[in-house]
């Protein structure tokens, strides 16, 4: 067991300094999704009503004991993609799919060629307000506009008070996609491609402007919340998907503008990185300051690996697998939590969390496990 | 040189990713009066080096689905010519589809461009496939393999209740069931009862390709 001696949010902070906290500090991105099928509450009617989602968020928190810090406050309802300047068209359960479906997000090509002058021109936030959003959104622009303000109040005037109530806060100032993610979503995975390979002056015509767009954003949220940290994603750059020398030429220089910006700030940027990244991590040993950020892993990147390679130069977040979630057993959950707190936590900077997000099957005695596991197991001891 | 001899530049333009060429030269090489399953076999054999530096790690996913882009251009322009003559040997048939509650395409139709690459004929039923339709599908064209891709974890339901549905009614006993997507896992292949979960696409042609061959030898 384990003496608490810290609060949530100092215990956040510790790991963030890459120092051992009284107890391993547990932030999943919980998802309403997730918050929802634990309450027995259609997706649809979750969406279709953000306060009763925000209820179910709370009321989990409550019955499952709690965890140390929030992503956002308000819930992750469909809107929350268009606040987010996403390029995607998200489809909400009962409204447009069954009432009992999962949040889907679907991606086409909604950004022409032709869009790269334009990006250029506008940069990406007037880009996708004055010509994009349209496009992504059917039927009424008014309204919509209208639930993503309806949206932003209740986060602000209704959840970070309850959230606030119960001794937890948001670990980030913004999330956004990395203006290479971005444009990966919105020209859609091959056209973007082939941009790259064949029409690669256009994509770098706009990586700049993004990029400087996506800091000024950046250190308004930061100026604007006090939070000193911000939430990065990336999915489509690794090795996976791309030889090293795309991730150097359209990714690398542009994300060390971004950390360094943060940095001088003194603030800590999570780089959410999906699918795996094995091959790029020396890179950021190599280009990034030490403790300017964390990596919050998927799974399919080997966390521990990456916590050799890493080992006190960066702070780690991750990774409970969402399989393990949905089909697996409360013991198999303790088991891994335990070998995470081990083999990455044994010495500080270390958040423990799930790969991605919450599973929208996630089982409770799956989720109890995850909370239970990590408030409870002092380990910390490297295998 | 092209690579079967048959179509001279048509292997480059495929190596090349230059789907404007490989389509002109097809083109230009039918008017010519070349057969068309050669020219499809020359694709193929491109297509097979790619397969190979993937293997080899020098090439990505990105060059999988250049080339892969490629060659369903060129398929595309063959495809009638290739029905009117009656040829276009196949290594086996996939039923291929996204189950119920999921709209993820992307990986699963980079996956049935792969195969159809490979020599396999793929019945690529869509996103949000309900299972009795997946069933109907393996009766109607009786395939060697099912595969389901998923980048949700709510599909694993699914696939398991299609995989039931085809034990059910007694369609598993020749057939292989193959599972993908970011969230599978070997704990979900036998959760679901597949025979072979991977999150590599290559990885799941080299598996057909290797059962296509032993059902070969073993007749």
């Amino acid at each position: 067991m384990v003496d608490e001696a810290m609060t949530c949010g100092e215990r956040v902070a510790a790991a963030l300094a890459m120092e051992r906290p009284d107890r391993v500090p547990i932030v999943p991105q919980f998802v309403m999704g997730t918050a929802l099928r634990l309450c027995d509450v259609t997706p649809g009617r979750g969406y279709s009503d953000p306060e009763l989602a925000h209820q179910c968020m709370l009321r989990v928190f409550d019955q499952y004991g709690g965890w140390d810090a929030l992503y956002q406050t308000g819930p992750d309802v469909a809107d929350s993609g268009l606040a987010a300047r996403q390029p995607l068209r998200f489809l909400a359960p009962g409204r447009d799919l069954p009432d009992d479906a999962a949040l889907q997000v679907h991606e086409a090509e909604v950004i022409t060629l032709a869009d790269y002058d334009l990006i250029a021109e506008l940069g990406w936030a007037r880009f996708y307000d004055e010509v994009l959003a349209s496009r992504l959104i059917d039927g009424d622009a008014a309204e919509a506009a209208a639930r993503v303000t309806r949206l932003d109040r209740l986060a602000r005037e209704r959840c970070a008070p309850d959230w606030a109530a119960r001794g937890v806060a948001p670990m980030y100032a913004a999330m956004e996609a990395h203006p290479f993610f971005t444009l990966s979503l919105g020209r859609s995975l091959l056209r973007f491609t082939e941009d790259l390979y064949f029409r690669p002056q256009l994509v770098e015509r706009v990586l700049p402007a993004m990029t400087r767009d996506l800091i000024e954003r950046f250190s308004r949220k930061v100026a604007a919340t006090g939070i000193k940290g911000v939430l990065l994603a990336e999915e489509r750059v690794s090795a996976f998907h791309y030889p090293l020398r795309i991730f150097d030429r359209f990714w690398a220089p542009y994300t060390v503008q971004i950390v360094d910006a943060m940095w001088s700030m003194g603030v800590i940027t999570t780089l959410h990185l999906d699918t795996d990244f094995s091959k790029n991590l020396p890179w950021f040993r190599q280009h990034l300051p030490r403790g300017s950020y964390v990596l919050q892993l998927d799974h399919t990147t080997d966390i521990f690996a990456a916590k050799e390679l890493l080992d006190g130069h960066a702070m780690f977040h991750g990774d409970l697998p969402a399989a393990m979630q949905s089909i697996g057993r409360p013991e198999d959950v303790a088991a891994y939590v335990k070998r995470l707190i081990d083999g990455v936590g044994y010495n500080g900077g270390f958040i423990l969390g799930v790969a991605c997000n919450t599973a929208p099957d996630c089982r409770p005695e799956n989720f109890r496990a995850f909370l239970e596991t990590g408030r409870s197991y002092a380990g910390g001891r490297r295998p | 040189m092209s690579g079967t001899g048959t179509s001279s530049g048509l292997h480059e333009a495929v190596l090349e990713f230059d789907a404007d060429e490989a389509v002109r030269i097809a083109a230009q090489c039918l008017a010519e009066g070349a057969a068309p399953v050669d020219l499809i076999e020359d694709c193929r054999a491109a297509m097979q080096v790619v397969g190979d530096r993937y293997a080899e790690g020098e090439y990505f996913l990105a060059e999988l689905m250049l080339a892969g882009e490629v060659l369903k251009r060129v398929s595309d322009l063959l495809r009638p010519h290739l029905q009117a003559a009656g040829s276009g040997r196949s290594h086996g048939t996939m039923v291929l589809a996204t189950l119920r509650g999921d709209i993820h395409y992307i990986g699963k139709d980079i996956f049935a461009t792969l195969l159809e690459a490979a020599g396999f004929t793929v019945h690529n039923l869509g996103v949000d496939v309900a299972p009795e339709r997946v069933v109907a599908a393996v009766r109607e064209v009786n395939p060697d393999f099912v595969g389901f891709s998923g980048l949700l974890s709510t599909t694993f339901e699914v696939m398991r209740e299609t995989a039931a549905l085809l034990h059910d009614a007694g369609l598993r006993t020749d057939l292989k069931i193959l599972i993908g997507g970011g969230v599978t896992t070997p704990e979900v292949r036998e959760y679901v009862g597949a025979d072979f979960q991977t999150r590599d696409a290559m990885a799941g042609v080299a598996f057909c390709r290797q059962h296509a061959r032993a059902a070969a030898d073993g007749r």
